[in-house]
């Protein structure tokens, strides 16, 4: 589909999510890489190439919308996809924040992320 | 002379003489010569001046010398020498001869042998002053009286105590020999008894020489001729100024004593009030005696007083009683009536002797006592309790009417353990054994324990003893069983109801937990559905991946695993399950947690440490729920130092006695710490600061320290790390080891999945 494999990174302090998601976006095509918190991403070399986020709202330290507010601070234009399991309408709200390309609820079909995926990228 | 003259004068029986005017002698009869043995002429002149005794002769010359200066007739008496030599008295009798003109011409005397007659008065001078010895030796005042009553004669006795002449004390009735006070009655008996005959008998003060006046029991009796004609009175008085002394002591002691004596005759009559008995009744002797007293007795209980005495003195059987007696001041009190008959050696009662004792304070005491008891009786009735005495020792037991109620058991039988024991609920006999050690080792006791009546019915009692030492050292109780059937009913409906509650809230509370559930089982179904997708790619790829798809669908599994656990932990968070408490020694239940935890503590290279107070209260409380916040304590510290490396993993558990009775258990760690703006959410629920986990330990571990009425809370080491503490109070004295005190209202469980989360 693409002939460079644009970087998705997935930030989610649930194990079974930075274990399964990466395998399901390499069946997409797409690079994945997994960080277990807000920080860590922020730290890696990943953050300059990531071309999209799967972010978790809630995590310990900082939160998803969190590390959104300082993305837009260092002026890091990433399409973030927000990944919840509360299905909260003022998550959603709070998710349709500039840069924002889509909220899914946990646990969200392969198809919804795969759709989500490519409007960020496409936004992207 | 004539011859038949001389032979008249020589026969006179006598020895007759005649002097010339001058004194000289110039006759003697034959009786001289015959008497004398010597010869008229050897006696005339002075010769008869030899047959004097010498003793006699110079006052009879004297005599002779003053009769014959004068003309007056003369007697005296001498003793003259007889022919043998022996003295023998005469009385000798001179008379003068005289002439118209009035001339002394001639003495003429005799002298008569008076020797005979004199011996005989001598023997019966002798006698008398015998007598006289006799009556002066008497230790007693003795005056002879004459019929009409003057004093004819006193003995020396007499004399010496009065130190005063016999003429003196003839006039004693005008002096002041007998005490001025006693003197009017003194005279009136004596005129009586000397009017009358009657023996004289008084007593009086007499004035001694020294001007003291002493008691004396005087006693006169008459002496009669053989006609019956009184001759004399003799009188005898009696020093008894020391049983006098001796009566004094005792009247005053006697009014002394503060009691109110008095003494009758057999017959009842009043002879004796004491002076307090008197001043109290504000009457005087006379105003009281005889069976005037009953004047001050109490309207309403005279009759009942004058039949009881009546009574008493009758069967001669002393019975005590009470009266009202009324005082000076006109108001009655009290008295209790204590009499005693005295009796002579043939047992005779000769007197009655008696007290009365002020009962007032008593009588108004046990109106009181039985007033506070009638109260008391009602109140136990109303308030269902009971009281009882227990003297341990003796097994003697005192119970209360309403114990007696409570018990159903008649209030005549005699109240012993066996019978308690028949009626103590079987499974709480071993507390009746309990309270009776406890009893004899002098501790209080509480106890609540159950009674099966004989109709199978239960009761419900909460028992309170409290122990002191009588006077002998010996153990007693005193306490109050109180029957709590009723309100342990309502109890037990109210735990129902409030467990009941208890649970709806959980379940309410699960809509608001349905966010926090979602999130929970949704995290591994979302792992579930992301594997399962990627292995299903996989397993479409070309060539199908399938070891990738093998790693996704192991994946899948253990996320379904991991849901399943969520889902277990929900079902025993929101199970309906009611604790049991227990008096437990927290010590053991931490080292039982220890225990569990030890080989994760080490896995986790933490070190652990433990300062467990050995003399630490028993607590009342649910083992389980206390090990689950043990554990949940124990894991929080773990997890907090798992990422320490720069300095050791210490753990350190204590338990402490506070101050507020409470025992405290303190968790210190030396992790990460908690950013104090968390302090305050810590307990709450869904409070976390973990990668996992609900957050929901701390919370649930406050509601189960809240449940046994303890707090928790946590500080900042001044280190590093945290220390995080609990606190519930101590089982109150005398627990019973298995409790009833009523399940503890617990209203979460524990979160478990931090012990669970890795195998």
């Amino acid at each position: 589909m693409k002939n460079k494999r644009s970087l998705v990174s997935v930030v989610d302090d649930d194990q079974s999510i930075r274990e399964s998601l990466p395998d399901l976006l390499g069946e997409f095509g797409f690079a994945a890489q997994a960080f277990s918190s807000a920080e860590e991403f922020l730290a890696s070399d990943s953050l300059g190439q990531t071309q999209c986020l799967i972010l978790d709202i809630a995590m310990p330290g900082m939160t998803g919308p969190d590390l959104q507010k300082e993305l837009a601070r260092r002026r890091r234009d990433i399409p973030i996809i927000f990944i919840t399991a509360h299905s909260s309408e003022a998550l959603a709200a709070l998710a349709r924040n500039r840069g924002t390309v889509g909220c899914l609820i946990k646990p969200f079909s392969d198809t919804d992320l795969l759709d989500a995926l490519n409007s960020a990228l496409r936004a992207n | 002379m004539k011859d038949d003259l001389r032979l008249v004068v020589d026969t006179l029986p006598g020895l007759v003489w005649t002097a010339l005017s001058g004194g000289e002698i110039d006759f003697l009869n034959q009786g001289w010569c015959e008497y004398t043995g010597l010869t008229t002429g050897e006696l005339s002149g002075g010769g008869w001046h030899a047959t004097v005794h010498p003793e006699d002769l110079p006052r009879l010359r004297e005599w002779w010398q003053s009769i014959s200066a004068s003309s007056a007739p003369g007697e005296t008496e001498a003793r003259l020498r007889r022919f043998d030599g022996a003295y023998r008295r005469f009385v000798l009798r001179v008379r003068p001869l005289v002439e118209v003109s009035g001339k002394v011409v001639k003495w003429c005397g005799i002298s008569t042998d008076v020797e005979e007659r004199r011996q005989s008065r001598d023997v019966l001078r002798s006698h008398e002053e015998d007598f006289r010895l006799i009556v002066d030796t008497i230790p007693s005042l003795i005056a002879l009286m004459t019929p009409a009553g003057a004093v004819e004669s006193v003995n020396r006795h007499a004399l010496e105590y009065y130190g005063a002449t016999l003429d003196e004390l003839k006039q004693w009735a005008l002096s002041d020999t007998v005490h001025p006070d006693d003197l009017p009655s003194v005279i009136d008996a004596w005129m009586r008894s000397v009017s009358s005959g009657e023996p004289y008998d008084i007593e009086h003060r007499i004035r001694r020489a020294d001007g003291i006046y002493r008691w004396f029991h005087v006693r006169g009796l008459p002496l009669r001729d053989p006609e019956g004609r009184i001759t004399r009175w003799c009188v005898q008085q009696t020093d008894v100024e020391e049983l006098k002394a001796k009566e004094r002591d005792l009247i005053r002691i006697i009014n002394t004593i503060p009691t109110t004596a008095w003494s009758t005759r057999p017959d009842g009559y009043c002879d004796f009030l004491s002076d307090r008995w008197l001043d109290y009744a504000g009457l005087t002797y006379e105003q009281a005696v005889g069976w005037n007293w009953a004047t001050a007795i109490h309207p309403d209980d005279a009759a009942g007083l004058q039949e009881h005495w009546l009574g008493c003195l009758a069967t001669g059987t002393p019975v005590n009683t009470e009266a009202r007696i009324r005082r000076f001041d006109g108001v009655y009190r009290w008295f209790l009536f204590l009499v005693k008959p005295f009796r002579d050696a043939s047992g005779n009662i000769v007197k009655w002797y008696g007290t009365n004792v002020d009962i007032e304070d008593r009588k108004r005491a046990e109106e009181e006592l039985r007033r506070s008891e009638a109260f008391l009786s009602e109140g136990q009735r109303l308030s269902r309790t009971g009281s009882f005495f227990w003297r341990v020792t003796s097994g003697e037991i005192t119970w209360s009417e309403q114990i007696h109620r409570i018990f159903e058991l008649d209030p005549h039988l005699p109240v012993t353990l066996e019978l308690i024991a028949a009626r103590v609920h079987p499974e709480d006999l071993p507390l009746l054994q309990n309270m009776v050690e406890r009893a004899h080792a002098g501790r209080d006791f509480e106890y609540e324990h159950r009674l099966q009546l004989p109709d199978n019915r239960i009761k419900y009692l909460h028992l309170v003893g409290h122990g002191s030492k009588n006077k002998d050292g010996q153990w007693e109780y005193t306490g109050a069983v109180q029957d709590v059937t009723e309100r342990r009913l309502s109890e037990e409906t109210l735990t129902k109801v409030r467990s009941e509650l208890a649970h709806v809230a959980r379940v309410t509370s699960l809509g608001v937990l349905t966010a926090s559930i979602a999130h929970e089982v949704n995290q591994p179904l979302s792992g579930i559905v992301t594997n399962a997708s990627t292995c299903l790619r996989m397993l479409a790829g070309d060539p199908p991946n399938i070891d990738g798809a093998r790693e996704t669908a192991r994946r899948t599994i253990r996320d379904g695993n991991r849901a399943s656990e969520v889902i277990k932990r929900l079902r025993a968070l929101f199970g309906k399950k009611e604790p049991t408490t227990e008096l437990l020694d927290l010590n053991e239940v931490i080292r039982e947690v220890i225990t569990l935890s030890l080989s994760e503590l080490q896995g986790n290279r933490v070190i652990l440490r433990s300062e467990l107070d050995d003399s630490l209260p028993h607590v009342i409380g649910d083992r389980v729920q206390l090990q689950q916040v043990l554990l949940n304590l124990l894991r929080n510290a773990s997890d907090a130092m798992s990422s320490i490396n720069n300095h050791p993993r210490q753990l350190i558990v204590k338990t402490q006695q506070d101050e507020q009775d409470c025992v405290r258990v303190v968790v210190q760690d030396t992790g990460v710490g908690i950013d104090p703006r968390d302090m305050e959410s810590l307990f709450d629920a869904f409070f976390t600061t973990k990668n996992s986990g609900m957050g929901m330990g701390l919370s649930v571990s406050r509601s189960i320290i809240e449940s046994h009425n303890g707090r928790i809370w946590a500080v900042p080491n001044d280190g590093p790390g945290t220390t995080l503490a609990f606190s519930i109070p101590r089982a109150p004295e005398g627990a019973p080891s298995s409790s009833r005190l009523g399940p503890i209202q617990a209203s979460a469980l524990m979160d478990t999945q931090n012990f669970k989360r890795n195998p």
